[in-house]
């Protein structure tokens, strides 16, 4: 091992590889789940600093984890096996931006917020906006395929990701894909989208800017309960409507917001829905006029719109503070990230309050209800024994629940460590074992990111108790 | 399979779906002007999974084929032993308006598809060349796409999740029917402009997308051809969000049927919205065009923009003679229309036409080699000098079409650089006995 640091030092400089057990403290975490000790974290400045770094792993048979920010939420970037996490903190430049044919080049530590801040003056900004792209980077998000509120309309990141400059499993160097919308051969760049850091190493992203819209509306329907907020929903995208964003929360979070952010909302609340829409000024209003009129028809206690900037921060300050704020409720939660068509969001949400009422653990739910993405979370005191346990099986209940409906595991957060072994549920040994091929397409020799993404054949409650459990407080995000 | 086991294909049938399902020297079966002697059209996805299990067995070489509209894209390689028919798979699985949702099986036409989605005021956003033949199974293996991209972009996008009969015969899936997915890696896309070489796709669940409340299309045409392209970039940068917007030539103009315009080179913007938003957008499209050199504005709705769109798209697909060089061109939006003026240089004495879509960075290019003397060297040369054009833009050029004598001297989907061993490792891996569609794909693979 000792030749192996030695290595790693003479590739990235002694300043920037970490190997004391003190200073490997902050890279056992990532977003939320359980720990793993890398044997050591180099922080690369160059493509070719990354190439040298896998190359003396490889050489060294070392398993090997890119990080971004550790913002995850499934444990994709924890080093489950040890070896060597490359961090992307030192490649946080903005190499290049194309205003006229709408591209930016960037390193793949860039923060996402920071790149639309940064081509903001120009008119552009970056559409996928996972809630933690105040933290989290480009990079990370590649790997994971985030989302965010607003991919309702604008779609993930893989509707945005032209090419990548990457590193493969033996250190090779090379560009998947480029600046064009098309390349040619099989779309490798959509493949490596949302591989969660299993069959490459991205070193460069050339992203799709979007045009600022000119006008952006909000809109928050207050409801006394979650069916009425669901009948909405319905009725909005029935209507022909595909807002910008269209989130849900439910009275357990609009207790908590209201205790932490005080949104101001009313006596007997049930439901909040907030409704964004964007575009040229006439559709926007046309849109908003329509979407008041669909509110209006199942019983809204109060409904407020917000045009200007510093109004509509004030309408999704609850939604945005409410994850921070169920700390007030308990002192951990488990948050679970499964999809289900739209249509089922009533039955899917009746179910989960009764598993709470059956098992008296308090779950509150908040929902990308546009493009039907729960949120729900199981509260629960990590100091109680057993109660981890439960938490993790009521999880798992849900999962179950949203798949059976149509459903599937993961609507943002991936797969990673957290929802590997669930995979079972949706797919059969064949269709595992195609997704599998990919791994030796790709040359990886099992050597990138490590027993993530497929099922380990154990029962996950049994493998880490401590998967999936955000720590609370103000710096979760979903 | 050796040439002493000429009717082992019709023995992988019979043995497989029994006698009754072999299809004998159907013309419709051809690729590169050679007869497939053999077809098979399985009634659903366990029997095609059945003739793809005994085809691995046996070696026997297939190649996927729906509605055949673009059965002209390919490198030349060995005559397939049988054509694997996708058109009775063509029922719709499921339809889930309220969650904007639907599953079709890979056989169904486009337009059926469509015709169902209209029920609900909902459209697959997406639209190809001879939509009424034209699978979706076939569309998305060929990679294709229609006016509509510049807005929804590849048809892709759109797929949510996708089932596949694997190169062996297991039958598996990926995705899912839900339109927010990350469980799992995102398999379908190998198989979207695949060519059916890595597996035959055999179900799709797509995103639909509602109707727009109403429709307007502006045209405009240009007696410059880069002004019209300084417009079409302008809009691209701006606030008015079109369904489509497409340039293209006097040669594809005519073939909308509205020749009566003169001019170098037209835009065609459709655009869509509720009544104030639309209205708006017209007004500024219209004030664009003026603005940068348009001289005649229309504006076309109803039964007539429908019908100017799907010409649009038919575009170099329903003329007979067909043109014999077709190119689908990939570059970055402001190299579109230098691309479009070099390539109209470079071809002076014969030019193609075109119909490009610039904010989406494709140009499809339409070239007829006319009277000449010498018509393969001619169709060579102005293939190497589109191809070369877009390359030398920093772009990609597919050859769509092209004389078959001619596609031994080029890999019809051109470069791959560095990323052609990943590839062949793919085909190795999902394909190993190299049984779909063997060699037609890049690389030869």
């Amino acid at each position: 091992m000792d030749s192996a640091l030695k290595e790693l030092r003479q590739s990235v400089g002694d300043a920037y590889v970490i190997d004391t057990p003190e200073d490997l403290i902050v890279f056992e975490y990532d977003g939320a789940v359980d720990k793993a000790t890398p044997l050591a974290v180099v922080i690369p400045e160059t493509a070719q600093q990354v190439s040298e770094c896998v190359k003396v792993a490889r050489r060294h048979e070392l398993p090997i984890v890119a990080r971004g920010a550790g913002t995850g939420l499934s444990g994709g970037a924890i080093a489950e096996h040890g070896g060597v996490v490359i961090a992307m903190t030192r490649m946080t430049k903005i190499l290049e931006v194309d205003t006229e044919n709408r591209i930016a080049v960037v390193e793949p530590g860039v923060v996402n917020l920071d790149l639309s801040t940064h081509v903001a003056p120009l008119g552009l900004y970056y559409a996928p906006d996972p809630s933690s792209q105040r933290a989290c980077t480009i990079g990370g998000n590649v790997a994971e395929n985030s989302g965010g509120p607003h991919c309702l309309a604008y779609g993930v990141t893989t509707n945005h990701v032209l090419g990548m400059e990457v590193v493969l499993a033996d250190g090779t160097i090379q560009w998947i894909g480029g600046r064009t919308r098309e390349s040619v051969g099989f779309d490798l760049r959509g493949i490596l989208v949302g591989s969660e850091g299993t069959l490459a190493i991205v070193t460069k992203v050339v992203v799709r800017l979007l045009t600022k819209p000119e006008s952006v509306k909000t809109l928050l329907a207050i409801f006394k309960d979650l069916d009425d907020a669901s009948a909405a929903v319905s009725g909005i995208i029935g209507a022909g409507i595909v807002p910008a964003a269209l989130e849900m929360m439910d009275d357990l979070c609009i207790q908590a917001a209201e205790a932490s952010v005080h949104a101001g909302y009313p006596e007997g609340a049930g439901a909040v829905l907030l409704v964004e829409v964007d575009g040229i000024t006439e559709s926007v209003e046309e849109e908003v006029e329509a979407i008041e009129e669909v509110c209006n028809r199942f019983r809204p206690i109060e409904i407020r719109t917000a045009t200007d900037a510093e109004e509509r921060e004030r309408l999704w300050a609850g939604r945005k503070g409410v994850l921070g704020a169920l700390g007030r409720l308990a002192p951990n939660y488990l948050l679970v990230d499964g999809t289900v068509p739209r249509t089922k969001l009533v039955e899917v949400l009746s179910k989960i309050r009764q598993m709470s009422v059956d098992t008296g653990y308090p779950i509150a739910n908040l929902l990308h209800a546009g493009d039907g993405n729960l949120h729900p979370s199981v509260l629960f005191d990590e100091r109680i024994p057993g109660d981890t346990k439960r938490a993790l099986e009521i999880g798992g209940e849900i999962l179950e629940l949203c798949v059976e409906v149509g459903g599937v595991l993961s609507g943002e957060h991936g797969i990673g460590l957290e929802k590997q072994d669930h995979m079972p549920l949706m797919f059969n040994e064949s269709d595992l074992a195609v997704m599998a091929k990919l791994k030796p397409s790709f040359a990886t020799e099992d050597s990138l990111n490590p027993g993530k993404v497929f099922p380990t054949g154990a029962t996950c409650g049994d493998v880490r108790q401590a998967a999936a459990i955000a720590r609370v407080g103000p710096g979760a995000y979903v | 399979m050796n040439s002493d086991q000429s009717d082992l294909p019709i023995r992988v049938i019979e043995r497989s779906l029994g006698p009754d399902s072999v299809i004998n020297d159907d013309s419709r079966y051809s690729v590169d002007g050679r007869p497939i002697p053999v077809a098979v059209r399985p009634k659903n996805i366990d029997d095609l999974s059945a003739i793809l299990t005994e085809s691995h067995a046996q070696d026997v070489k297939v190649m996927p084929v729906g509605g055949g509209t673009r059965l002209s894209l390919g490198n030349a390689a060995q005559t397939p032993d049988i054509a694997l028919d996708t058109t009775s798979l063509n029922q719709p699985v499921s339809i889930n308006s309220a969650d904007l949702t639907a599953t079709f099986e890979a056989g169904m036409t486009l337009d059926s598809v469509q015709s169902i989605l209209a029920e609900n005021n909902q459209f697959l956003a997406m639209d190809a060349a001879l939509s009424n033949n034209a699978t979706i199974g076939g569309i998305l293996a060929s990679g294709t796409s229609g006016p509509l991209k510049w807005q929804y972009g590849n048809p892709r996008d759109l797929v949510l999740g996708m089932k596949v009969v694997q190169a062996d015969g297991s039958i598996t899936k990926s995705g899912g029917q839900v339109v927010k997915n990350v469980s799992g890696y995102d398999m379908a896309r190998l198989h979207v402009g695949g060519l059916g070489s890595l597996g035959v796709v055999c179900e799709v669940s797509f995103k639909l997308t509602p109707k727009p409340a109403n429709e307007k299309t502006v045209l405009a045409a240009f007696d410059n051809s880069k002004s019209c392209g300084d417009v079409a970039l302008s809009i691209f940068n701006g606030q008015v969000t079109p369904l489509a917007l497409n340039v293209f030539d006097r040669g594809v103009l005519s073939a909308t049927g509205m020749s009566n315009i003169e001019g170098e080179q037209y835009l065609a913007v459709r655009l869509g919205g509720r009544p104030r938003g639309l209205a708006r957008m017209v007004d500024e499209t219209i004030q664009a065009s003026r603005a940068g050199g348009g001289t005649t504005i229309e504006i076309v709705d109803g039964g007539s923009a429908l019908d100017l769109w799907r010409r649009i798209s038919d575009f170099g697909w329903v003329d007979q003679p067909p043109p014999e060089v077709v190119l689908r061109v990939s570059l970055v939006p402001n190299q579109v229309q230098t691309y479009i003026d070099a390539i109209k240089a470079s071809l002076a004495d014969n030019a193609p036409s075109f119909v490009a879509s610039p904010g989406y960075g494709n140009v499809m290019v339409f070239w007829q080699s006319g009277n000449t003397n010498n018509k393969l060297e001619s169709s060579g040369n102005a293939i190497r000098a589109l191809r070369g054009g877009a390359v030398s833009l920093g772009g990609s050029a597919i050859i769509e079409r092209c004389p078959v004598e001619l596609k031994s001297e080029f890999d019809v989907w051109g470069e791959a650089g560095d990323s052609i061993e990943i590839m062949r490792r793919m085909k190795q891996q999902y394909d190993p006995k190299g049984i779909l569609n063997p060699g037609r794909f890049i690389g030869r693979i």
